[in-house]
């Protein structure tokens, strides 16, 4: 039973603790999400794909004997 | 009863009260400052079209299936681990590995509840090496190295954290709050680097007491509230948490600058947490995707979510490649399906 009463108030601690957080409107916080994608995609290779001459897995020709 | 029951009971029962209001209020003022969704934002961007994505090297030598890998730093090598009994290592399922950031070393543990850390750099046989630094009360499901070869982090199914030193194996911190088995760490990727997040199973559980039919005896309601929490290094505290999930999570992924945290579950979903907004902005699903997500990562710019294919457990062909892309804000789709 004192066991319960303990992790109850562990849980009431950390929830008051979670109550009291700072937070910013969703509308900002996406906005900066946005902005920083954008930001970096110049250097997102998913992105923008990798030149051939910088791969360091791209197919070598094969040869062709006549 | 004695009197020292009937206040334990009264003690619990405002306890359990203010457990409710905390929460209410906690979702009131979440809901406050929701004022428009990440889905809408993001309409103005134009989609994006990804990158075909082909195999080109298939690395063989596992036996079993290959339950987690990492990169070195050098980007030319990858520590993996997988279900199989191997030579070297001391169990069956080596569930996690991690390379330090040295690249002089990796650690890994999995069913033997240990991280064991072995040197790369010498000739001799790597078993010779070996070095536990930590144990668990039960199995270590991930690991990694914060910032430096001399610490590493860990999160087990006993429903903790840890920070060992590796030097002498002492724990440093642990990290106590998840009710459920820990299933994946990941650090914050900001220059402080003093904070981690957690995913885990956590069913939680309330205690209720029901006056009417039962004097003192609980009852045990599980609502499964499967957490994220964000943790403290320095403090052991836990900073946040989020739930949102119905099954599992798998997976924790920090947002490349440190903002958000991406997680993926047995519920087929992933989602993405803000953590200044202190709530979830994404979810991303797909009819056809009915499986859990075992793994997912950001592309560098946190432009593209991907998810890497977690078919092989429900027994489809493992050799159907499979990828996803996510793009936040927006949409899912299959970008490349190579076999």
């Amino acid at each position: 039973m004192m066991s319960q009463v303990q992790t109850m108030k562990k849980q009431v601690l950390q929830l008051r603790h979670e109550a009291n957080v700072q937070r910013i409107p969703v509308s900002q916080a996406c906005e900066d999400l946005i902005k920083y994608c954008c930001e970096h995609q110049k250097t997102d290779v998913l992105v923008t794909g990798i030149s051939q001459s910088e791969n360091p897995f791209k197919e070598n020709k094969a040869c062709l004997l006549i | 009863m004695s009197d020292g029951g009937s206040k334990t009971e009264e003690s619990i029962d405002a306890l359990m009260q203010e457990v409710r209001c905390l929460k209410l209020k906690l979702e009131e003022e979440r809901k406050k400052l929701s004022d428009v969704s990440l889905s809408n934002v993001a309409q103005r961007l134009e989609n994006l079209s990804l990158q075909n994505i082909k195999v080109r090297r298939v690395l063989k030598g596992h036996m079993g299936k290959v339950l987690c890998l990492d990169w070195c730093s050098d980007k030319r090598h990858l520590v993996s681990s997988s279900q199989e009994h191997a030579i070297t290592m001391p169990t069956t399922w080596v569930m996690a590995c991690a390379y330090a950031p040295s690249g002089n070393m990796v650690a890994c543990g999995g069913l033997d509840n240990k991280v064991t850390v072995y040197p790369l750099n010498v000739e001799e046989e790597l078993t010779g090496k070996k070095k536990t630094v930590g144990v668990h009360s039960s199995y270590m499901s991930c690991c990694i190295f914060p910032n430096s070869d001399q610490q590493i982090l860990t999160g087990s199914g006993d429903s903790t954290c840890a920070l060992w030193d590796v030097e002498s194996g002492q724990m440093l911190q642990s990290f106590h709050g998840h009710h459920g088995d820990v299933m994946a760490i990941d650090l914050a990727p900001n220059e402080t680097g003093n904070t981690f997040v957690s995913g885990s199973e956590d069913e939680y559980m309330f205690t209720s007491i029901d006056r009417v039919l039962l004097s003192v005896d609980s009852v045990r309601m599980k609502s499964c509230d499967r957490l994220a929490m964000i943790w403290d290094m320095r403090s052991g505290g836990c900073v946040q948490s989020f739930e949102g999930h119905e099954a599992d999570i798998n997976t924790v992924r920090f947002y490349p600058s440190g903002d958000a945290i991406a997680t993926g579950s047995d519920d087929a979903t992933c989602r993405l947490f803000d953590l200044r907004a202190d709530r979830e902005v994404g979810c991303y699903t797909k009819e056809s995707i009915i499986f859990g997500v075992n793994a997912l990562d950001f592309s560098i710019s946190g432009l593209a979510l991907r998810i890497p294919p977690a078919t092989e457990r429900r027994g489809l062909a493992p050799d159907l490649f499979v990828s996803l892309s996510v793009q936040v804000g927006s949409c899912l789709r299959v970008i490349a399906t190579t076999r």
